[in-house]
């Protein structure tokens, strides 16, 4: 649904258009609260206030951003305002190097000299609906999804969900785009690090 | 030439389209001649379309009936 139309049909009271919107939102909304306050019930709170003032503000709307950016320029200010309410120390860091583990798992399939020692198989083309494992890909990426780290989910889900930049997704939360870059290329490789066993386990 | 783990460092800028247009002809030139590092920077370019299709699938949701009574108050 075009970002300017939603705002239309919400404006006009679409329930059809409020629950899509919500359904397609939502999701991302509470991962990037998530990020910001540290725990997942207070992240919800923080989206369900973030819809309230949304459904209150809608005549507010100008469109001088997209409707998306407008809903999640408040849900980060109310994020940030709760974290700090909290006693919480807003700013995303990167995580420590623990975090990296990824990255070292890559780094052990190296020779010394940079070539291969265990090197990758060829995927056929994967579709989000073909089935491993018993359940279909999309179901699986998307739990694995949910296990990386709170800030690489909420930027996984702004950038690829939402389809934001990263120089939004930067402001948005405090970060420069280098380091937002850094926990996209972390979280993309722990998903095709799990998605490579997952398939090798398949073809047993 | 570039070492296969510095190919595949650079993988997800390549992925993604970015990089300079050296460093993208010298991965391209790379991949000619290595099989291994041609799968691994097609893995990592599915896992991203993956990722973008998995976020993109909007699970049966349920508004909050609150939130819904809030948006039908509004709309009156
Ligand atoms: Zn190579």
């Amino acid at each position: 649904m075009a970002d300017c139309d939603l705002h239309t049909r919400l404006l006009g009271g679409d329930e059809t258009a409020f629950t899509e919107a919500y359904a397609s939102l939502n999701p991302s909304m509470v991962r990037v609260a998530g990020a910001i306050v540290g725990s997942n019930a207070t992240a919800e709170e923080v989206a369900q206030e973030t819809w309230l003032a949304v459904i209150g503000g809608l005549t507010k709307f100008e469109g001088k951003s997209s409707f998306k950016n407008w809903v999640f320029a408040i849900l980060s200010n109310k994020a940030r305002t709760r974290a700090k309410r909290d006693g919480r120390n807003v700013a995303l860091v990167l995580e420590p190097d623990e975090d990296d583990s990824a990255q070292n798992t890559l780094n052990a399939r190296f020779n010394a000299d940079g070539t291969w020692s265990d090197p990758p198989a060829l995927w056929e083309e994967i579709t989000p609906e073909r089935i491993l494992a018993g359940r279909q890909t999309w179901q699986i990426v998307r739990g694995i999804i949910d296990k990386l780290p709170p800030a690489q989910q909420a930027i996984l889900s702004l950038l690829e969900g939402e389809k934001l930049s990263a120089g939004e997704i930067a402001s948005m939360l405090g970060l420069s785009q280098g380091n937002v870059r850094v926990h996209l290329h972390r979280a993309r490789e722990r998903i095709r690090q799990t998605l490579e066993r997952e398939i090798a386990a398949s073809k047993k | 030439m570039m070492s296969c783990r510095e190919v595949c460092a650079q993988a997800q800028d390549y992925a993604d389209g970015h990089g300079s247009n050296a460093s993208r002809v010298k991965i391209r030139l790379h991949m000619l001649f290595c099989r291994n590092c041609t799968s691994f920077v097609d893995q990592t370019r599915q896992t991203g379309q993956l990722a973008r299709q998995s976020l993109n699938k909007n699970s049966d949701t349920v508004v909050d009936p609150k939130l819904m009574a809030e948006f039908k108050k509004r709309s009156e």
